[in-house]
């Protein structure tokens, strides 16, 4: 279970990724044999079959967003287990390491991968927004652990005259002290 | 992660800490510049005004390895950014890529036709020298102590994928350039 998400279970439960269970079978590896098979000789070059695809438009791939979301919270989560630059002691914005020379494997991590865990633990959490759904003060309840932080974040970001164009500011208001409070 | 990407920005907010100079790779800059211009371009919450904005470290990347440039080569940077150091004397694939990377981002981000321009230069010069080849297979590098041949044609996906997010990007800015129609900013 997806230790960030923790109702991300029930998103599991239908199976692999890139499995739609609205359109079937109509993932990506059965689509892809399906165009080879139907519409275009598969491409042979110098002896091999060549793994491209010979024409992206008729490839058609659906995406389970639920799973993808679970599955990067994982990964985001686990990452994060690694990094200890946030405790009592320890120097803000390295991993553990660097290795050895010759480098051991998994004895520690270079200066330089630390900044890359940034860049993509800032690709994570911004690009939430596109896994939740449209944000109100109405929807707020519902909405999974991951979005409910975008939405504190959208509201601390949004001048108050904005807001008030879209917000009943005294239930939302009360609601997020809620959500402060549980926390 | 603002208090990470802040400590280790270095007393010139460049990347470039003084913990890390023996070992210091324009590679290794360019990681922490890229997370920076990400935070950027996705208007990830800017630290307090009294520190360096993503944006400004991004930017300082940038300028402090605009002048690394030489002509060994006919162009590129060094793996390493120091002359002192072991690697100094190899060109490689991810060195130029995370610049690039950061130069056309820059240059999407701000609208200044220069970060393009020396992105465009340095894909040309990745290219002409063969790291990239016709099939856009991205070797590893080469050695300056013999005019960068032969070529190590070790490919790690790393490096295929800083060049490739840097040319799409390229593609988006030559697009709005194209296109005054389009109103371009991230």
């Amino acid at each position: 279970v997806n230790k960030l998400n923790p109702s991300s279970h029930e998103a599991r439960n239908d199976g692999m990724a890139f499995y739609s269970s609205t359109t079937g079978p109509a993932s990506g590896s059965v689509a892809l044999s399906r165009c080879y098979g139907r519409h275009y000789p598969r491409p042979v070059f110098n002896g091999y079959i060549a793994p491209t695809f010979p024409s992206p438009w008729i490839f058609r791939l659906t995406f389970d967003t639920e799973s993808i979301k679970a599955a990067a919270g994982t990964i985001a989560f686990d990452m994060m287990t690694y990094y200890k630059g946030n405790l009592s002691g320890q120097t803000p914005g390295l991993l553990p390491g660097p290795p050895a020379t010759p480098s051991i494997q998994n004895a520690g991590y270079f200066w330089w991968e630390a900044g890359a865990m940034f860049g993509s633990l800032i690709d994570y959490v911004r690009n939430l927004r596109f896994f939740c759904p449209p944000i109100s003060w109405d929807t707020y309840p519902a909405l999974n652990m991951s979005c409910k932080a975008l939405s504190l974040d959208l509201a601390v970001r949004t001048p108050l005259s904005l807001q008030v164009l879209t917000v009943r500011p005294s239930s939302g208001i009360t609601r997020m002290i809620q959500h402060i409070t549980m926390l | 992660v603002t208090q990470g990407l802040l400590f280790q920005t270095g007393p010139d907010n460049d990347y470039l800490p003084q913990n890390q100079t023996n070992g210091m790779g324009n590679d290794d800059q360019g990681f922490w510049g890229m997370s920076a211009m990400t935070a950027a371009e996705l208007d990830f919450p800017n630290p307090p005004s009294d520190k360096p904005q993503w944006l400004a470290l991004a930017q300082g990347v940038y300028n402090t390895q605009l002048p690394r440039f030489d002509n060994i080569c006919g162009g590129g940077l060094h793996w390493q950014a120091y002359s002192i150091l072991n690697g100094y004397n190899y060109k490689n694939s991810i060195a130029n890529g995370c610049f690039f990377n950061i130069a056309s981002r820059l240059a999407v981000y701000t609208g200044n036709a220069s970060y393009a321009a020396n992105a465009e230069s340095t894909w040309d010069w990745v290219t002409s020298v063969g790291f990239i080849d016709e099939n856009y297979n991205v070797y590893d590098g080469a050695s300056t102590l013999t005019n960068c041949t032969p070529i190590n044609k070790q490919q790690y996906s790393y490096n295929a994928a800083v060049f490739l997010l840097g040319a799409a990007t390229m593609y988006n800015y030559v697009s709005a350039k194209l296109h005054p129609l389009i109103l371009y900013r991230n």
